[in-house]
């Protein structure tokens, strides 16, 4: 009788959630570009690094760069940690679907509104 | 014929896993021969904004993309209950909506330029009906950006662990979430996006 061997669902999640956490990255960023006006300008000026036509779309270029980051970044240390491990897929899934409503709320202007009146 | 034969022969069998990307291709190719014959397609292209080549584009894309969505989500939903047994087409149609995102974005992002420019659309809603700017448009740009990583890492998930999902239901039901999603904020940044072009385009 051979041993059945299942592939360790620990990069599956890994991707899972490095997704869930840049949606949240881009959505803190641009919560706080919405208090502040010199974190605006700041976040302006990292787009303007290397996104072309930076000065056209403004801070949304550096939303974007912050979002690519934390989305690569969280992958790849995610995955070097987690990937030969089984983890509770259940708990991840859930808290993959509220960082992500979480997200959804911070980009929506009327709560922002609400947060910054 | 008994009654329970009956409601067996009223059911529609689910489509066959081929047949899926062939009426994904074939919607495609029908609007796109629509577009080609019906759209003012000079004007659309050649018109007088210097955007109006990338706004084309992206409005294709996103409507391509829609349509692949949609699809991905179907084979998805079949794979999440249980019914999907091989899915090479599930796995195809993600790969494409990932890249679909990724490109739609990138136009997006060039016509985001026009939109924030001088005369454009922004001081215009801005100056007319400032909550189309400050809460649809603002939430469109947001969201539109969701779709790509969650895009992305479904595709991975479906590509790294093929048909080995299919004996593990805690993480077909966490792909299943993840096509939703990705498919919830893909359709309201085309409807949203659909509608703010109706207002005033580029």
């Amino acid at each position: 009788m051979t041993k059945e061997t299942k592939k360790p669902n620990g990069s599956a999640v890994a991707a899972m959630m490095s997704a869930a956490f840049s949606v949240l990255v881009l959505a803190l960023v641009h919560t706080g570009t919405f208090a502040s006006s010199s974190f605006k300008d700041w976040v302006l000026s990292i787009g303007k690094l290397w996104v072309p036509g930076a000065e056209g779309i403004g801070p949304y270029s550096g939303k974007e760069t912050f979002m690519l980051v934390a989305w690569f970044g969280s992958w790849i240390v995610l995955h070097l940690s987690i990937r030969k491990k089984n983890v509770n897929v259940t708990l991840w899934a859930n808290v993959f679907m509220i960082l992500v409503a979480l997200a959804t709320l911070l980009v929506w202007t009327p709560i922002l509104d609400l947060l910054f009146p | 014929m008994s009654s329970k034969e009956n409601n067996k022969s009223a059911l529609l069998p689910p489509l066959e896993s081929s047949n899926v990307v062939v009426w994904v291709a074939v919607s495609i190719l029908l609007i796109t021969v629509l577009f080609l014959t019906a759209a003012p397609f000079a004007d659309l292209l050649l018109g007088p904004s210097e955007f109006a080549l990338p706004g084309a584009a992206h409005g294709i894309l996103a409507t391509v993309g829609m349509i692949v969505g949609t699809a991905t989500v179907y084979l998805g939903w079949r794979l999440f209950i249980g019914e999907k047994r091989t899915f090479g087409d599930l796995r195809i149609l993600a790969a494409v909506s990932s890249v679909l995102a990724a490109v739609t974005i990138v136009t997006g992002n060039w016509i985001y330029i026009a939109y924030r420019g001088p005369g454009g659309p922004r001081e215009y809603f801005k100056s007319v009906i400032p909550e189309v700017h400050e809460i649809f448009f603002e939430f469109k740009e947001f969201i539109a950006l969701f779709t790509l990583p969650i895009a992305v890492a479904t595709t991975y998930v479906l590509w790294s662990y093929r048909e080995t999902l299919l004996a593990d239901t805690r993480l077909r039901t966490g792909v299943g979430i993840m096509i939703a999603t990705a498919w919830a904020a893909l359709m309201i940044t085309f409807v949203l996006g659909a509608s703010i072009t109706k207002l005033m385009s580029v």
